[in-house]
C-alpha cells in the first residue's frame, strides 16, 4: 500500500506538471500542481528541517447546458520534511466524485416589453413567480488513503458525503437548515497509537454533520422597515461521532463532539455608513476535533470594507 | 472641445477569433519582441478567444507562468551571459502563485529590463506592451472606452473606430454585431464625446446593411475602412458604400500606412491612397481621412517623397476638398534629433498653407499607441510641440469640419450629426452623462424645449433596454426584500448582494456557505436558460461552468452590486432578440 501510494502520487504530480506546462486550456480537465518549499521548525522538538508542501489535483467536470452537473477528482496533498519525526501534518491521496442537482424550475417569465422602458420608474409587473427553487443537492463519495510521513500511522477511509444547501427564507423555510454530512468507514492499516495502547486495529465508522440556519429575522418582523430589516440571525451546529472505537477512546469521551453557535448580525448597507458593512455577535459552545476541551466563547465583531467602484 | 479623430475602444475578444488572432500576433511579431514574450502572449490570447475569462491579474499571472516554463526564456537568460537580478530568477525557479498583481507587474518590468539591455525591442518597453495588452484584455468595450475617456479628460471628444477582421462571407456575424452594439452603448455612455465609426469590410456579405443600420439606428457618425485586411477599395460593393456616404454626408476614415494589421504582404497595398484618384473623381464631395497620413516615416525625412503615400495624399488634397489626413500613431518624431525637427517643420508648413491647413487632424490611435506611450502623454507631447494656433486647428477646428459638427454656436450640423442627435434623443434616458453644450444646442434647435436628458448613473453597464440586464433585474426581484421589490431598475442596480435576504453571511460555516453560493450561481443560470423565460443560449465558446464560476465569485463578495451581474450575463448568454434588429 505504501509503495502504491507513493507511485500513485508521483504519477498524479507528473501528470499535473506536464499538463500545466503543455496545455493551453485544460477544459473540462482542470489540472493543477503546487509545490511550496519551506523551512520547518518544531518548537516541541526544538528542531529544524527542510520541508515542502505539495498539492496535485486533477478534476473533470461535466457541465451540460442544463440539468445535473457531475465531477470526479483525483487529489494528492501533504507535507514532506527532511526529518519526518518533526512533521505533524499528514499526507493523503483521494479519489472523489459526485453529482449536483439544482432543485429548481423557474416559472414563466414575461419577455421584456417592446416599447420604451423607463429605468427610473417602479416596475408595473409583479416579480416573476411560479415554478420552484428548493435548493441544491450534492451527492458524492470518496476513497482516501491517509498517512503520516513516517508511515507509522496510515489508513484507508471511504464512504458517502451529502450536501443540501438552500437560500430560501420565506415561510417555514427558515426552519430548514443547510446541511453537509459525511459517513466514512476507516480501515486502519497501521497505527502506532493503537499498538501502544494495546488495542486491535479494527475498522470503525466516523460520522460528521454541519447544519446551519440563516434567518432574516428583521425581514420577518418588519419587512418594510429599512432599519429593522437588515437584522439577521444564524445558528450553526456541528456533530462528530466515531462508532465501534475501543473502550479506551470512548472512556476519554473522544469518540464524539458537539459544537453549537448562535449569533446575530446587522447589515449596515441601508444606513450608508461608509466602510462599516455589518456587525455581529455570537455565542459558541463545544469543541471541534481534534480539539479536546469543550469551551464557551463569545465573538463580537464588525465587517469593514471599502466600496469598490469597478468600471 | 478638443477632438481625437483616431481611437479604438474595441477589446480583443470583440474583434479576434481563433481564425483571425494570427493577424494580431503577426503585428506583434513585426515589433521584434523575443520569441518567449511572443509565445506567452500568443498562449494568453488563444485562451482569451477560446472564451477564458482573463482579467488583468489573470493576464499577468498567465504571462509570467508562460515565461517561467519557456525554454526559450531560459536560454535567452543564459545567452545574456551575466547575472540576472535575484527576483527575476523567481520567474525561472520560483512559485508565483502567491504573488500579488503589483509584484507580477514589477517582475515583468524587470524581465523587460533584460530585453531592453539587449536592444531587441526598438525603444518599446515590456511594461508598455503589457499595459497595451491589459487594455485589450479588458472584459468589455465599455471598460476600454472608460479608460480612454478617463485619460483624455472631460473636455475631449474621441472618434471610436470599429474594426472588422473577418475571414469573409457570414463568418463571425454574431461577434461583429456584438461589437457594433457594444460600441453603440459605449457612445451612449459618453454622449457627444464618443463618436463611433462603423467598420466596413466588403468581405462580409452583410457589410452594407450593417453599415446602414449602424448609421441610421445606432448612433454611428462615420465609416472606418481597413482594406489591408483583404479587400479592394475600388469595386462595385465599395462604390455602393461611397455613393451612400456621399449622399448622406458620412465621413470615411481609412487606415493608410504600411504597418498596422494586414492579411498578407499582398493585401498591404490595398491601402495605397493612389487607388483613390478614380474614386474621388466619381465621388468628389466624399469626405475621406487617410489615417496615419500615409506613414510618419515619410514625414521625418528631410523632404517628403512625392511618390510616397504621404506625397500622394497631399496631391489628392490639392484636387479634392474632402480629403483629410490624421497624425495617429506618429511615434517616430519622438525619437528626437533630425526626425523630430523634420517632422514638425513639415507639419508646421502644411498648417500654414491655405491648401492643407484645414485638412490635418489630431489622432492618437488609442489603445494601439499604448505599446509606445500613454494616451495623456501623447496629447502632452504634441501640444508642447505645436504653437497654440496650430494645435487648435489640428485638435479642434479641423476635426469639427471633418465630422460635420456645427462650427459655431449657432451653426448647423451635417446630416450624419443630425442623425446622431436624433439617436441620443431617443435614448435620452440611457445616456451615461449630460451631453455637452453643442449637443444640447442642436437638440433645442430641432426639438424646441420638449426634450430632457436623464443620465443613467450606470452607463451601459446597467441599462434597462439591454435584455440581459432586464432579465437580471427580474431574477433578483424574486429574491429581494419586500421593501426593494418595487425599486426601479436603476435603484435595484445599486443594491448589494448582502442586502438579499437569502445571501449567506460570513458567519455561516465555510463548507455550507460555499454550497449556498453554488446554489445562487446555479440559480442565475437556471433562470436565464429557462425555456419558459429568457431561454438564453450560450454565446460562442462560453460554457455553463464559466458562467456559474463567475456568478459564484460575484455572490461571494457581499459588496457586489446587482448591476455588476449585467455584463457577465450579457457576455455569457445570447438572448433571442439580440442581433435581430439588423
Amino acid at each position: 500500500m505504501k509503495v502504491l501510494f507513493q507511485i500513485g502520487s508521483v504519477c498524479l504530480m507528473a501528470l499535473a506538471a506536464v499538463s500545466v506546462h503543455a496545455k493551453d486550456e485544460p477544459d473540462p480537465w482542470d489540472l493543477s500542481l503546487k509545490v511550496k518549499p519551506s523551512l520547518l521548525h518544531s518548537a516541541t522538538d526544538d528542531d529544524y528541517a527542510l520541508a515542502g508542501k505539495y498539492r496535485a489535483k486533477a478534476t473533470y467536470d461535466w457541465y451540460p447546458w442544463r440539468g445535473p452537473t457531475a465531477f470526479a477528482q483525483l487529489l494528492s496533498e501533504g507535507t514532506v520534511a527532511s526529518d519526518a519525526d518533526i512533521n505533524s501534518e499528514n499526507l493523503f491521496a483521494e479519489l472523489n466524485g459526485g453529482v449536483a442537482f439544482q432543485l429548481q424550475q423557474s416559472g414563466t417569465v414575461a419577455p421584456p416589453p417592446d416599447g420604451p422602458r423607463d429605468p427610473n420608474a417602479p416596475p408595473t409587473e409583479p416579480p416573476p413567480s411560479g415554478g420552484y427553487r428548493l435548493g441544491r443537492l450534492e451527492l458524492s463519495a470518496k476513497v482516501r488513503f491517509e498517512t503520516d510521513q513516517s508511515f507509522d500511522n496510515y489508513s484507508v477511509t471511504y464512504g458517502p458525503q451529502v450536501g443540501y444547501f438552500h437560500n430560501n427564507y420565506k415561510g417555514l423555510w427558515v426552519l430548514v437548515p443547510s446541511v453537509y454530512a459525511d459517513y466514512q468507514r476507516v480501515e486502519i492499516l497501521e497505527s502506532s497509537l493503537y499498538q501502544s495502547l494495546g488495542e486491535d486495529e479494527d475498522p470503525f465508522y466516523r460520522f460528521s454533520i454541519v447544519a446551519s440556519w440563516d434567518i432574516p429575522i428583521g425581514e420577518k418582523l418588519a419587512p418594510d422597515n429599512r432599519y429593522i430589516s437588515p437584522l439577521g440571525a444564524i445558528a450553526n451546529v456541528r456533530y462528530y461521532q466515531a462508532f465501534d472505537v475501543p473502550d479506551s477512546i470512548e472512556a476519554g469521551n473522544d469518540d464524539h463532539a458537539w459544537y453549537y453557535e448562535l449569533g446575530l448580525n446587522y447589515e449596515f448597507t441601508d444606513l450608508k455608513i461608509r466602510w462599516l458593512r455589518s456587525a455581529y455577535v455570537s455565542v459558541a459552545r463545544g469543541r471541534q476535533p481534534p480539539a479536546v476541551e469543550n469551551k464557551t466563547m463569545v465573538f463580537v465583531g464588525v465587517v469593514l470594507a471599502w466600496d469598490k467602484s469597478k468600471r | 472641445m478638443r477632438i481625437n479623430c483616431h481611437a479604438h475602444v474595441f477589446n480583443f475578444k470583440s474583434v479576434f477569433t481563433e481564425h483571425t488572432i494570427q493577424i494580431l500576433l503577426n503585428r506583434l511579431t513585426r515589433e521584434k519582441w523575443p520569441d518567449f514574450i511572443l509565445d506567452a502572449i500568443a498562449k494568453a490570447l488563444k485562451k482569451l478567444v477560446k472564451g477564458s475569462y482573463l482579467d488583468e491579474e489573470a493576464l499577468l499571472r498567465e504571462l509570467v507562468k508562460q515565461i517561467s516554463v519557456s525554454k526559450r526564456f531560459a536560454s535567452y537568460v543564459k545567452g545574456l551571459n551575466r547575472a540576472i537580478p535575484g527576483d527575476v530568477s523567481v520567474v525561472l525557479h520560483g512559485d508565483i502563485d502567491g504573488l500579488a498583481v503589483g509584484a507580477l507587474r514589477e517582475l515583468l518590468r524587470k524581465v523587460g529590463d533584460l530585453i531592453d539591455d539587449n536592444k531587441d525591442a526598438e525603444n518599446k518597453t515590456l511594461s508598455d506592451l503589457i499595459a497595451f495588452l491589459a487594455i485589450g484584455f479588458q472584459p468589455t468595450i465599455d471598460a476600454v472606452a472608460h479608460k480612454l475617456m478617463e485619460l483624455s479628460g472631460d473636455d475631449t471628444a474621441v472618434v471610436a473606430l470599429m474594426m472588422d477582421i473577418t475571414t469573409g462571407g457570414k463568418a463571425d456575424e454574431k461577434l461583429f454585431l456584438k461589437q457594433l452594439e457594444d460600441t453603440s452603448l459605449a457612445a451612449l455612455a459618453y454622449p457627444g464625446r464618443l463618436l463611433p465609426f462603423v467598420a466596413v469590410n466588403s468581405l462580409r456579405i452583410s457589410h452594407f446593411e450593417r453599415m446602414e443600420w449602424a448609421l441610421t439606428q445606432k448612433g454611428f457618425v462615420g465609416v472606418k475602412l481597413y482594406p489591408s485586411l483583404g479587400y479592394k477599395v475600388d469595386d462595385a460593393p465599395m462604390r455602393k458604400v461611397y455613393a451612400y456616404c456621399e449622399a448622406n454626408e458620412v465621413p470615411l476614415l481609412m487606415h493608410c500606412n504600411k504597418g498596422g494589421f494586414w492579411l498578407s504582404e499582398g493585401t498591404r497595398d490595398n491601402s495605397d491612397p493612389a487607388l483613390w484618384s478614380d474614386i474621388l473623381r466619381d465621388y468628389p464631395r466624399l469626405k475621406i481621412c487617410f489615417g496615419h497620413f500615409g506613414g510618419d516615416e515619410n514625414l521625418v525625412r528631410a523632404d517628403i517623397p512625392a511618390t510616397s503615400w504621404t506625397g500622394t495624399i497631399l496631391a489628392l488634397m490639392e484636387r479634392y476638398p474632402g480629403v483629410y489626413a490624421d497624425i495617429a500613431y506618429h511615434d517616430l518624431p519622438m525619437q528626437g534629433g533630425d526626425k523630430e525637427s523634420n517632422y514638425f517643420r513639415h507639419l508646421g508648413r502644411l498648417l500654414r498653407s491655405s491648401t492643407f491647413q484645414d485638412r490635418i487632424l489630431f489622432g492618437s490611435d488609442y489603445f494601439l499607441i499604448r505599446q509606445r506611450l500613454r494616451e495623456d502623454n501623447h496629447w502632452r507631447y504634441f501640444e508642447a510641440k505645436f504653437n497654440a494656433i496650430d494645435f487648435r486647428r489640428l485638435a479642434e477646428t479641423n476635426p469639427r469640419t471633418f465630422l460635420g459638427l456645427p462650427e459655431t454656436n449657432n451653426g448647423s450640423s451635417a446630416k450624419n450629426i443630425s442623425r446622431y442627435v436624433d439617436f441620443l434623443v431617443t435614448k435620452r434616458d440611457e445616456v451615461g452623462a449630460m451631453p455637452p453644450p453643442w449637443v444640447e444646442r442642436l437638440v433645442r434647435a430641432k426639438y424646441v424645449d420638449t426634450v430632457r436628458f436623464r443620465p443613467n448613473p450606470w452607463g451601459v453597464r446597467w441599462t434597462i433596454n439591454n435584455d440581459a440586464h432586464y432579465y437580471v433585474w427580474q431574477f433578483f426581484r424574486t429574491m429581494m426584500k419586500q421593501e426593494h421589490v418595487n425599486y426601479s431598475f436603476n435603484q435595484a442596480g445599486g443594491l448589494l448582494v448582502r442586502q438579499l435576504p437569502g445571501w449567506p453571511s460570513e458567519q455561516v460555516p465555510a463548507e455550507i456557505r460555499a454550497g449556498r453560493l453554488r446554489e445562487h450561481a446555479a440559480a442565475v443560470h437556471e433562470f436565464m436558460t429557462n425555456p419558459r423565460g429568457p431561454d438564453a443560449q450560450p454565446e460562442p465558446d462560453v460554457t455553463r461552468k464559466q458562467a456559474e464560476r463567475r456568478f459564484f465569485e460575484l455572490f461571494a463578495n457581499g459588496d457586489t452590486k446587482l448591476a455588476e451581474f449585467g455584463q457577465p450575463v450579457d457576455n455569457f448568454y445570447h438572448f433571442k432578440k439580440e442581433g435581430m434588429q439588423g
